[in-house]
């Protein structure tokens, strides 16, 4: 069927064609304003449940991140209050052995020594009593003042174990169980107690001249220290696996922000062009319109 | 034939070029009226035979007829026109709709509920590095808080949707009543029209441009009677009829499967109250935005709400606080208001959120982790949202194109009827030429006679004189 042109109906299409054409112009300088391809769902729905899925991943990796960075905090305590704990070990031994070789040591050099001995197990319970913003590290997961009582000698923590979480399904261990580093308590016979136990023993060995507990002591002390050791083991591995994990976390996060990207944001470039492209064809389709509509038969005829 | 014959002809030939160049003003006239049909005088030869009672020679004609002024309506093409508007109408209406539906939702915002969502099972986490911290306990209050007033105030959007709905459905059959109301009117004036043999084009061109904005509201069966009127109905509902019309009502009924949403059916009914069935136009598409689409989403919402309350409750219930409290929920859900609070028990006492596992320390962060974990979980609450959300992307997204094409589908129809109706002015002023030259040449002829009667009156019998 031959379409006749008419002036309404040539009048209203080119409304549409340019309505049309400002629609595209407006569609492309919304993209580029917001720099975003996708702004609702609907925008392109398969792309944007991808979006959400990699945002969900993005803000879970974040999170595993600020864990890590929660970890990092814990483990670097620990591992200073060990090497602490250590130092004063190597000191306790130190002084054990020179009051078990000297054989002209007084009774008053003996008694000074002892109270080097003593302080040392003070500053080893200061050490076990390590806290992150008021909470004891080495208690487990017992809400205590701290991991072991200054008068008791005992602990008051718990066999908790305190972990972070460092991807769906990685954990790492940050809080160690008081008695792993520091033995376990034995009020019947002190030098093979806990630390705090055998410390207060060996001073008395110290302080009473008593040679065979004092090689005793010594032997506890280096079981001690090799306890200590172990545990300063665990936190080097735990250390490491932080740094990894961290690395894989900034990687991975670096990766979803790249994958989002792609997906949401604008391709200057390319939008740009489309912009132009859209501006170049609603322009023409103006031109045309103003020549096609200023003409008719009246321009012609006198 | 007389004499004087010639003459009539050529009267007749004047009178009909002018009444061309009538009707060619007319639509040069209304070239940009909306629902204006062209006109065009039918010009016919008469018959000598059929002048008078003395007829004489048969051959020669006895001059123009010119009184049947047609309006050139494809009927064909303007039904079609009126059924795309609506199929147009419909389909923009329903993705209205759906769009407000997405716009309420949302997803991809910056600090909607997607980001809520995400933030508390992030916030299980921060709970889980610090449960001793009474502050981070706070915090996750307050995230869960968050979440669930976002929740709420989804469902009430939904509602409050609904309601926007129902009122323009209000408006728009009272809008129906209106057009219907005026083409019964037009009906009455163009029976008596018809009747004293006027041709009242105008009036036909005013009624089916009603007829047409009618059709965009509602579906309506349009028949178009010999006498020139209509007779319109509604699913069987006679809504015009000889020129009388008949309003049609919104009515609210209870009805058992919206009522656990708290909605009520909502239909559109005739005298009878007998319920009419109405499938498209803006009318049929509110009706059906009301009896499914916004039903559907609210009852999405609502299972989502469920199932976050269910979920996030079984993992909280198992655990236990700082304060050795157990078997709490950290949900409630309202029933049937689609409303999500922290519950009761929970409410400014951070200290009973269950971070710890039953029997563990107090400190234990097992069961904040293993809330934590829903967050990312292939069937936890974060990963059903976006579901939910994909879902209603892929309807908003073909129900958009539809529309889209329903609409270029009404321009074209539109178009086709345009061409058929419309008024071209090339073609009118073509057409002006011509009747504009016929009449100069009819005035031309009644001086031709008038030259030959001279000379038959003045110069008889004076040849050779």
């Amino acid at each position: 069927m031959s379409v006749r042109i008419t002036d309404l109906g040539m009048m209203e299409s080119r409304m549409a064609w340019m309505r049309q054409g400002q629609s595209r112009v407006a569609a492309a300088e919304q993209e580029i304003a917001s720099g975003r391809r996708i702004n609702k769902p609907s925008d392109n729905p398969s792309e944007s449940a991808r979006l959400m899925r990699h945002d969900l991943r993005l803000q879970r990796v974040s999170q595993f991140a600020r864990n890590n960075d929660n970890a990092k905090l814990w483990v670097g305590t620990a591992d200073q209050a060990l090497q602490t704990g250590a130092t004063y070990l190597e000191r306790a031994r130190t002084l054990a052995v020179q009051a078990g070789n000297d054989t002209t040591l007084g009774a008053q050099e003996g008694r000074a020594i002892a109270a080097d001995v003593r302080s040392i197990a003070q500053g080893m319970m200061a050490m076990a009593n390590t806290k992150i913003s008021g909470r004891a590290i080495f208690a487990g997961t017992a809400d205590s003042d701290g991991a072991y009582d200054a008068t008791t000698l005992a602990y008051v923590g718990d066999a908790g174990q305190v972990t972070r979480a460092l991807d769906t399904d990685e954990t790492v261990v940050v809080g160690y169980h008081g008695p792993d580093i520091f033995g376990d308590a034995n009020p019947g016979d002190p030098m093979n107690g806990n630390v705090f136990e055998m410390l207060g023993a060996l001073a008395d060995a110290i302080e009473n001249g008593n040679n065979t507990q004092i090689r005793a002591g010594i032997e506890a002390v280096d079981t001690a220290m090799a306890r200590i050791g172990v545990v300063q083991g665990r936190v080097g591995a735990a250390s490491q696996q932080l740094d990894a994990a961290e690395t894989r976390q900034n990687a991975e996060k670096l990766n979803t922000e790249e994958h989002i990207s792609k997906i949401r944001d604008v391709d200057i470039a390319d939008a740009v062009i489309r912009l132009r492209s859209a501006e170049v064809s609603y322009e023409a389709t103006m031109s045309a319109t103003s020549r096609a509509l200023s003409r008719s038969l009246l321009d012609f005829i006198r | 034939m007389g004499n004087f014959g010639g003459l009539q002809v050529a009267y007749s030939g004047l009178n009909a070029h002018h009444k061309r160049i009538d009707v060619i003003s007319e639509n040069i006239a209304n070239v940009n009226t909306e629902g204006y049909h062209r006109q065009r005088v039918e010009l016919r030869s008469i018959d000598q035979a059929s002048v008078g009672l003395f007829s004489g020679r048969v051959g020669a004609g006895g001059g123009v007829d010119y009184s049947q002024v047609t309006r050139l309506r494809n009927q064909i093409l303007s039904t079609a026109a009126r059924d795309q508007a609506n199929n147009a109408a419909t389909r923009t209406k329903q993705a209205d709709v759906l769009q407000r539906i997405e716009d309420i939702v949302g997803g991809l915002d910056p600090g909607g509920l997607h980001d809520k969502l995400t933030a508390l099972f992030n916030s299980f986490d921060d709970l889980a590095n610090a449960p001793e911290d009474s502050a981070i306990r706070e915090v996750v209050l307050r995230q869960a808080d968050n979440v669930a007033q976002a929740f709420t105030r989804t469902t009430a959007a939904i509602d409050r949707l609904r309601d926007q709905e129902h009122a323009s459905l209000v408006d728009t059959v009272r809008a129906v009543n209106a057009l219907t109301e005026q083409i019964a009117a037009d009906d009455v004036a163009l029976l008596s029209a018809v009747n004293s043999d006027a041709q009242p084009n105008s009036l036909l061109d005013a009624r089916d441009l009603k007829v047409a904005q009618l059709a965009k509201l509602i579906d309506a069966d349009v028949v178009e009677l010999p006498n020139g009127q209509t007779s319109i109905s509604v699913d069987g509902q006679l809504v015009v009829s000889a020129g009388t019309s008949t309003p049609l009502t919104v009515a609210v009924e209870n009805n058992p499967a919206l009522a656990p949403l708290g909605y009520d059916k909502i239909k559109v009914v005739g005298t009878t109250g007998r319920e009419l069935r109405i499938a498209s136009g803006e009318v049929g598409a509110s009706l059906d935005a009301l009896a499914n689409g916004i039903p559907e989403q609210r009852r999405a919402i609502d299972a989502l709400i469920a199932d976050l309350a269910d979920q996030v409750n079984t993992v909280h219930r198992g655990g236990q606080g700082a304060d050795g409290s157990t078997g709490l929920d950290l949900f409630r859900v309202g029933v049937n208001t689609g409303e999500l609070t922290v519950s009761a028990d929970m409410l400014g006492h951070p200290e009973k959120l269950a971070a710890a596992r039953v029997g563990a320390g107090v400190f234990d962060d097992g069961n904040a982790r293993a809330l934590a974990q829903l967050g990312e979980s292939p069937t936890g609450p974060v990963t059903l949202f976006s579901n939910a959300v994909g879902v209603l992307a892929a309807k908003v997204a073909s129900a958009t194109s539809v529309a889209d094409a329903a609409k270029v589908a009404s321009e074209q129809a539109t178009s086709l009827a345009q061409s058929a109706g419309g008024v071209s002015l090339d073609q009118e002023l073509t057409d002006l030429i011509t009747a504009q030259r016929a009449y100069e040449a009819s005035a031309r002829m009644i001086t031709a006679i008038d030259e030959m009667l001279q000379t038959l009156i003045n110069s008889t019998g004076r040849v050779g004189v």
